[in-house]
């Protein structure tokens, strides 16, 4: 009787649990979801659920938690000013928004913001982190657990570029990458209260891209991938211990791929490595020069591998092998990964144009082109059936 | 009480008026202290205003009205602690306009004085009847508390769980006592500010209905409050009544809270962009004028600049910012593989302007290295060492300048530079950025120092590395001195020179 209770409720949350979009590039940070959305929209209404103003810019991805959408923006003279907002998904309404000023630096080039970020959530806080490296701890209602400024602590973190590494979450610790010619850290930080897990040094070079966890399991047995230009490095998410490091000339942007037996990392290329034990560094599977993601990350989804380069290139490869299967060109730059969900891969480029590319063939096919008129940097994210998209000044919901 | 005459002089019009505290001390932490400021600010704007332009004040009572509202509504200790006396500077620019002024101010002085006198007298007869009921509450107690508990987080978690815990508690308040939450940013840590700021908002939201207007204004207009804290009171108002926010905005033209200022000058500069679309041009060039005075953001200052440019007045833009642009250069030493940013060479030990020194040996620069001297006629006041030495790679070069400061004050040096860099004022190594072609843009570098009353010294050090993409072929830097706010902080010399 009670085994028969708990299968629904397990099905019940797992559903949940798949339908939430909770941090950068996805619950598994693979940027594709099998939920499907409309393949086309009009700027006038179609498939338009609901549009909203944003009070600030940032290129940091929409997250949804639940019936909850939560977006950080930056806005002021010198970008000082952050804000974390909860909107309803069905309809847009603003339940808070909570404001903050920065303690560290908030310089970036102008294409970026101090909300470059991606906030994470672990379904129940949200965790807010900011170019200028301060990092809020949320519930949903919007009361501050608590409030770190790791360059209040470390003044000479910072990068005049901008950064954008997003954190992740894993066994009740916040990880984030604080990568630059200044103070340069890595550190896991208690979720429960704000203090400092672990901190360790990283190479005094700077880096955009984010740390991915690679599978492993269960929660408390975590790693976190930390990739910086020298290449991978693999910590245990509670403790902070190194496992491995993999040495490679690797790229400052995109972010890597982590399943449970493969890594895929942009190294002059993109580089394949073979996990047998997540705790021992892995061997080289294939590489491939062809997939180049430049800015935006790629995409692992439906057994092929997906990366669109500085121009617009976009090459489908297959994961096992890294052989090219198709390519085809779209009008870029690009900073917004791309995101696949049930066999369309949807991009957008800085200038604002979407570009919705059927994935199911032999070829890729662009289904849709619509212009948003906006500049355009965050990736989408996806959940029940629909995507959110953000600009510097707007918050879409496209659905049917 | 005393008040009196003090001084004339041609030229310009200022009127200043001082509080002293009975023991004589000045403090700007008093209430009144700051509210008077604030009036004063608004006639010395009326004031101008009518020297450019003979107009009658708009608001003859206002001091008067500022003054009586924020002592009535300050505490009998705050009430008691002060004694007023008046101090009047007075100049003008023609003995016609200096006496008619004159009249005026002396009329309002007289009038605010009276009225200062009544409410001081008055405090002394009511301090004991009220000082029961000013008393703090329990719950004031308990929110004194939780905001000292949250003031004390610090670096690495310090002190996080006993903030937390505070902050529950704290986010629970009843929204009365939301002035006092608010207040309680003054001397906060700025990781402090925004766990309180987090509070009050979660406060607003949750009580919205009872979120008194009446009581956010009169904390907003009460200058002595935290800058921040005010703002946040502001964007209350704001989300409550958009209409009652917007008629704050012009007296936002000074204000201590830059963002405060901002949407003053915004309002300022959309006013004058109109007139100059109206081709009212003088108009336009006194708005335009306003605004530059007023804003302290690099955009606005840039935006008025352009546009009084382009109705053909002149703007000395490295004035307005405070930026130096007379300098001594002397390049190239050795970057060393990196060791240069940390090496001392000759100009760290001592500054001979005649000396010569065995400086790096490169071919587009032969010879001893000899210190130059340069003004710099950039727009911005960034000193090229690229175009005074050469563009080459892997150097050190070495700025120095004296900097006449008429008293010894508290100052910021706002320096930028794609280089790694380093400062020292009067010797004393102020900042120091190993950092390389990682963005460059205004104020970029922030330190605090004191200048010295007379001769100051600075020496910056700029360190080109070895990286050779092509936008890294730049090796310069430029340098302000201002004030917290940001505004310009001048030699003496300067001043007189322009």
């Amino acid at each position: 009787m009670y085994r028969l209770l708990f299968i629904p409720i397990l099905l019940c949350l797992t559903t949940n649990v798949t339908a939430d979009w909770r941090q950068f590039r996805g619950n598994n940070g693979n940027s594709a979801t099998d939920s499907s959305v409309p393949t086309t929209w009009s700027m006038d209404g179609q498939n338009i659920a609901w549009k909203i103003d944003l009070p600030g810019r940032g290129p940091s991805s929409p997250i949804v938690v639940g019936d909850k959408v939560i977006v950080t923006c930056s806005s002021g003279a010198k970008q000082n000013v952050m804000h974390v907002l909860c909107f309803a998904a069905a309809d847009g309404k603003q339940l808070w928004e909570r404001k903050f000023w920065a303690t560290g630096r908030t310089i970036s080039h102008q294409s970026s913001a101090n909300a470059a970020p991606t906030p994470a959530s672990d379904g129940n806080l949200i965790f807010a982190f900011f170019s200028s490296n301060d990092l809020v701890c949320l519930d949903l209602e919007g009361n501050l657990q608590w409030y770190r400024g790791l360059a209040f602590d470390f003044p000479k973190a910072g990068n005049d570029i901008g950064m954008s590494s997003s954190p992740v979450l894993a066994n009740n610790t916040v990880i984030v990458q604080v990568e630059n010619q200044g103070q340069s850290f890595s550190a896991g930080i208690d979720i429960v209260d704000g203090k400092t897990r672990w901190q360790v040094p990283r190479d005094q070079q700077a880096s955009w891209s984010s740390p991915v966890l690679l599978p492993t399991e269960s929660d408390s047995s975590s790693i976190v991938l930390l990739q910086s230009p020298s290449g991978l490095t693999a910590l245990e998410a509670y403790s902070g211990e190194e496992l491995w490091q993999f040495k490679a000339e690797t790229s400052t942007i995109p972010s890597t791929i982590a399943t449970k037996d493969r890594i895929f990392f942009p190294s002059e290329g993109t580089l394949s490595l073979k996990v047998e034990d997540p705790r021992k560094e892995p061997e080289v599977d294939w590489s491939s020069n062809k997939l180049s993601p430049t800015a935006g990350s790629s995409v692992l989804g439906d057994g092929k591998i997906y990366s669109v380069n500085r121009v617009g290139a976009l090459t489908c490869a297959d994961a096992e092998t890294g052989k090219s299967i198709w390519g085809l060109r779209m009008k870029g730059p690009f900073w917004a990964s791309p995101v696949l969900a049930a066999g369309h891969l949807y991009c957008f480029s800085q200038s604002g144009e979407a570009f919705v590319v059927d994935v199911r063939g032999e070829k890729g096919e662009i289904v849709a082109n619509i212009e948003f008129g906006e500049t355009m940097q965050a990736t989408p994210a996806v959940s029940n059936h629909a995507m959110y998209v953000r600009s510097d000044k707007h918050l879409w919901k496209i659905a049917e | 009480m005393c008040h009196w005459l003090r001084q004339c002089e041609v030229q310009k019009f200022c009127l200043n008026i001082y509080l002293i505290e009975r023991q004589g001390k000045l403090t700007q932490t008093t209430p009144i202290f700051s509210n008077l400021l604030f009036s004063i600010s608004k006639l010395k704007s009326n004031y101008t205003s009518t020297l450019a332009e003979p107009v009658a004040p708009k608001n003859e009572n206002f001091e008067v009205a500022q003054l009586q509202k924020a002592i009535t509504g300050e505490s009998p200790a705050i009430r008691e602690s002060v004694k007023i006396a008046v101090c009047v500077e007075v100049t003008a620019s023609s003995e016609f306009l200096r006496l008619t002024l004159l009249r005026n101010i002396m009329n309002r002085v007289v009038s605010f004085c009276l009225m200062a006198l009544t409410v001081y007298c008055a405090s002394f007869s009511t301090a004991t009847v009220c000082h029961a009921a000013d008393e703090p509450s329990s719950e004031q107690r308990l929110i004194g508390q939780y905001l000292k508990q949250i003031k004390s987080v610090g670096k690495e978690g310090k002190n996080h769980s006993e903030a937390i815990a505070a902050m529950r508690k704290l986010s629970q308040t009843d929204i009365e006592h939301l002035p006092q939450v608010l207040a309680g940013m003054k001397n906060a840590s700025p990781l402090a500010v925004n766990w309180i700021r987090a509070a009050v908002e979660t406060i607003a939201q949750n009580q919205a209905d009872e979120l008194s207007t009446a009581t956010l204004l009169k904390f907003l207009n009460d200058t002595s409050k935290d800058a921040k804290a005010r703002t946040v009171a502001y964007e209350l108002i704001q989300g409550k009544d958009q209409e009652l926010a917007e008629k704050q905005i012009p007296s936002f033209m000074n204000d201590p809270s830059l963002a405060l200022r901002r949407l003053a000058v915004t309002q300022t500069l959309d006013e004058a962009t109109q007139l100059e679309k109206d081709e009212k041009k003088s108009g336009a060039i006194k708005q335009f004028k306003l605004a530059l005075n007023s804003a302290r953001d690099e955009d606005q200052v840039n935006e008025a600049a352009k546009h009084l440019r382009d109705l053909g007045e002149e703007v000395d833009l490295p004035l307005q910012f405070g930026l130096i642009t007379s300098w001594q250069l002397v390049a190239p030493f050795d970057f060393a593989d990196g060791e240069g940013f940390n090496t001392v060479y000759a100009p760290e030990n001592e500054i001979d302007l005649s000396a010569s020194y065995q400086g790096k040996e490169i071919e587009e620069l032969k010879g001893p290295a000899s210190w130059k001297q340069i003004e710099t006629e950039d727009e911005k006041a960034f000193v090229d060492f690229n175009e005074h030495f050469a563009a080459v790679k892997q150097v050190v070069g070495y700025a120095y300048t004296e900097f006449n400061s008429a008293e010894a004050t508290p100052v910021e040096f706002r320096i930028s530079s794609p280089n790694g860099l380093k400062v020292w004022l009067n010797g004393k190594l102020i900042t120091e950025q190993e950092i390389y072609h990682s963005g460059t843009t205004f104020d970029q570098y922030i330190s605090q120092a004191k200048l010295n009353q007379g001769k100051n010294s600075i020496l910056v050090k700029i360190v080109q590395n070895a990286q050779t993409e092509s936008w890294t072929n730049v090796w310069k830097f430029q340098l302000r001195i201002c004030d917290s706010l940001g505004t310009a902080v001048l030699a003496s010399d300067r001043v007189a020179a322009k």
